[in-house]
């Protein structure tokens, strides 16, 4: 009896409060994060994530600044020589943090390991990102030709997130060690302590090019659970978490300890529906499912209006959106007949997983709607982390589909999402589990193998055209990037959904 | 089978059950106790919400509004009467969702509860009864289950299969076996050596009917106390592991899930987590309630 009744006092106590951290000292920036990468080798995996820590500890050729505009990183100039070669000039003096100086060899190195020349299988998730970077040319120590197999409308826009990694260093302690412990690069901060799966201790680069952080200290904590993220906020534990529900936001802007920034982002949203099996590998129920959603509704009311519809999973900020396509009209007498049409007179039971869990109410505001029509939805939510990454990236199990959204990469270019999400090349991401869409393959890959800006367009109109009409996915709405930042904290949210701490400063 | 049914009265002491005029004692001390009176009330309430969930909740629980989001209770401020206790974060009518809830609840409990008490009652007689290597092995395996923390194990159980909503009721059915055949062991040791099981032996009875027929009626006391303790029990388990994503997996309403989705939102929304919360208290609590007075009723020693 007392047992039981601890149980219900913890169970309600659990609901009510949260234990927090003890407040940190003036010089610590503290972040959380919904998962911690399971291994911080920048290369080697395409979770947001990952990336946000990434950036932090290493550099790339390119930056963009807060206005999203084009600045110098490891590179100080670049121009095209012709449609397929560009030259770039390297920043001299520049360390990593083990203080070995950072070498066009180092450059070369980093692209090789991820296109890996010659090679047939490639390690690298984002293998598709840069595939048609066909080779880097040493011409001089502080210059380099990247050249690639077609002319690369994107290749500037790949180069903001592609660090640049240590060879020597690497070479000596294996790709192992390089992910988990022994991680350098030439980055504002380095790295102290790795905990997988719970935090990440960063600490200040002396030696860095740009000069000093602010903030000495840089931790990163893994906090699963949004109930807890807001209360570490509210408590001085955090300092930044991210993708704050709409719900929420009127509470943390009330708070004496906490404000808001908010910025639109490329994040989109969609629902992946498996077309290798039942029901939707039939077209007409894609439709239907498209037609069940209200998603004005949703960014209105569930959303507090931070956030777009899109018309497919285009975002109208990124090159080759084209606006004469409508999104699909909330029409659920419509969605009833296609499912009948199809041969589901009686509806049909399926299943869709999600592991997004800031949004789990927008799921289950979604598998509501579908089920009205008669698509009788069991929501499947599971934790942020490696299980799911396992189960629905590696895999492709997610039958009958899921909820997610991409961040493009932070990419301003219908390429970055329609070839992660629709090519089926092995070296794509989703695409190639679940996508069976007839011809789109190689309306991707002429798009992005051309810099006629005109000609492109013109084949990203098309590509809208045809996943609107075969809807490989429920298409949505694209999303906000909303933090909770401490008022001890003065941080701006970013249009490119980076977390670039460089510029986060202490307030007193 | 020379040998019938043995009469009760021609073994003097043979108390299968207790006397007729003994129960009714007990059920009557029972009923003139106002806790136990209190619980049974509450439990009625919730038995009989399980039973008739479709036809006296107000709304269907999975109706969600978007219009009608965080709908505060009846009595606050911009409270609506349509939902008593206010709407969760998709609309959905939280009184609605909290009788349905109920059924899961129960159901998950009783269930767990009769796996374990099949399972436990079986192992302790035979325990208690054949003794020897028997009774080593069973009570070894007793007492390994019992040193894991109970919600730990079920909790592993329910990530190596799969949350459903049988897993849920098998993995709780067996972590909870061994207080039964605990009890049941040493009731049966006692019993063993009483004069009206010897007489039973001497009649020629064999092992087995001896077993069910006269060891096993005698304990049916503590295991009916023992069992309003674990249903209790397991409800809370259900509820727990249902807060921590990985109950029945289904979308059915549970209160654990309520808890779980509604803390998020416990700032802006306090109604969300705390009613399912109270929902949970006060039926474990009747629970108990009714079990602790049973125990005493059923207790010759308190008179």
């Amino acid at each position: 009896m007392k047992r039981s009744l601890v149980m219900v006092l913890a169970l309600a106590i659990l609901a009510a409060t949260s234990v927090s951290a003890p407040a940190q000292s003036k010089d610590t920036l503290t972040v959380a994060l919904i998962s911690i990468i399971d291994t911080l080798d920048p290369h080697m995996h395409f979770e947001r994530v990952g990336i946000l820590v990434n950036i932090n500890m290493f550099d790339s050729l390119l930056h963009k600044n807060v206005k999203l505009e084009y600045e110098p990183s490891l590179a100080t100039s670049w121009k095209a020589l012709s449609d397929t070669v560009w030259e770039f000039k390297l920043r001299k003096g520049v360390r990593f943090h083990n203080g070995d100086t950072m070498t066009a060899e180092d450059v070369k190195y980093s692209f090789d390991r991820v296109t890996e020349p010659g090679k047939e299988k490639k390690r690298s998730p984002q293998y598709g990102n840069v595939r048609a970077i066909k080779e880097v040319r040493i011409v001089n120590p502080e210059t380099i030709h990247i050249v690639t197999d077609k002319p690369f409308p994107l290749l500037l826009e790949r180069l903001v997130f592609f660090p640049i990694v240590p060879k020597q260093h690497l070479e000596r302690v294996g790709d192992q060690a390089f992910g988990e412990s022994a991680t350098v690069g030439t980055g504002p901060w380095k790295l102290l302590e790795y905990k997988r799966g719970h935090h990440i201790r960063l600490e200040a680069f002396d030696q860095h090019w740009r000069g000093k952080p602010a903030f000495k200290h840089l931790t990163i904590r893994g906090i699963p659970e949004v109930a807890t993220q807001v209360a570490e906020l509210k408590t001085g534990g955090v300092d930044i978490i991210r993708n704050v529900s709409a719900d929420l936001v009127p509470d943390l802007k009330a708070h004496p300890q906490t404000s808001i920034s908010s910025a639109p982002i490329l994040r989109t949203h969609y629902v992946h529906l498996d077309m290798r099996t039942e029901p939707f590998n039939k077209k007409l129920v894609r439709q239907a499912a498209n037609y069940a959603i209200d998603r004005e509704a949703i960014v209105q009311k569930m959303m507090a209006g931070f956030g777009r519809v899109v018309p497919t999973v285009v975002h109208p900020a990124a090159f080759g959106y084209d606006a004469s396509v409508t999104p699909y009209a909330y029409d659920p007498k419509k969605a009833k007949e296609l499912l009948a049409q199809a041969g589901y007179p009686n509806g049909v039971d399926i299943t869709l997983h999600s592991n997004f869990v800031e949004f789990r109410s927008v799921f289950e505001v979604i598998t509501q709607m579908l089920t009205e029509v008669g698509i009788r939805t069991n929501a499947r939510m599971w934790d942020p982390g490696p299980a799911w990454n396992k189960f629905n990236v590696g895999e492709g199990k997610a039958t009958h589909g899921y909820y997610g959204s991409w961040g493009y990469y932070s990419v301003f270019d219908a390429d970055a999402i329609l070839h992660p999400l629709y090519h089926t090349e092995p070296g794509g991401w989703v695409g190639k589990w679940y996508v069976r869409v007839e011809g789109l393959d190689q309306l991707i890959d002429q798009a992005r193998s051309t810099v006629d800006q005109a000609v492109r367009k013109r084949t990203y109109s098309q590509i809208q055209r045809l996943i609107k009409e075969e809807a490989p996915s429920i298409f949505l709405f694209h999303q906000f990037d909303t933090l909770g930042v401490s008022k001890r904290v003065e941080y701006q949210a970013r249009g490119d959904e980076w977390l670039w701490l460089f510029d986060a400063k202490p307030k007193r | 089978m020379a040998v019938g049914t043995l009469p009760q009265e021609s073994v003097g002491l043979a108390a299968a059950a207790p006397p007729a005029r003994e129960r009714s004692r007990a059920w009557k001390k029972l009923v003139r106790n106002p806790m136990a009176l209190a619980g049974g009330v509450i439990l009625l309430v919730v038995v009989g919400a399980a039973l008739v969930a479709p036809w006296v909740a107000p709304h269907d629980p999975a109706k969600q509004s978007l219009i009608r989001r965080f709908s505060p209770p009846v009595w606050a401020a911009g409270g609506h009467s349509a939902h008593v206790l206010g709407t969760d974060q998709v609309g959905r009518d939280i009184l609605s969702r909290i009788i349905h809830g109920a059924r899961l609840s129960l159901l998950v409990g009783v269930s767990a509860v009769v796996v374990s008490l099949l399972l436990g009652v079986a192992l302790g007689l035979l325990s208690g009864y054949v003794g020897g290597r028997v009774d080593t092995v069973i009570m070894t395996v007793v007492d390994v289950t019992l040193s894991f923390p109970q919600l730990l194990l079920a909790l592993a159980f329910v990530a190596a299969l799969g949350p459903s909503l049988v897993t849920i009721i098998v993995v709780l059915g067996l972590t909870g076996w061994e207080r039964y055949a605990r009890v049941v062991r040493a009731e049966v040791l006692a019993l063993r050596e009483k004069d009206f099981i010897e007489a039973a032996r001497a009649l020629g009875l064999g092992s087995t009917r001896t077993l069910v027929r006269h060891v096993l009626p005698n304990t049916f006391s503590s295991i009916i106390v023992l069992s309003t303790l674990q249903v209790a029990q397991a409800i809370l388990q259900e509820a727990a592991l249902s807060f921590l994503g990985v109950g029945s997996g289904r979308t059915y309403p549970t209160w654990g899930q309520m808890i779980a989705l509604g803390r998020d939102f416990v700032t802006v929304a306090w109604w969300l987590p705390t009613f399912p919360g109270l929902a949970i208290l006060m039926t474990v609590l009747a629970i108990n309630l009714v079990g602790d007075r049973l125990r005493d009723a059923l207790d010759p020693r308190i008179s």
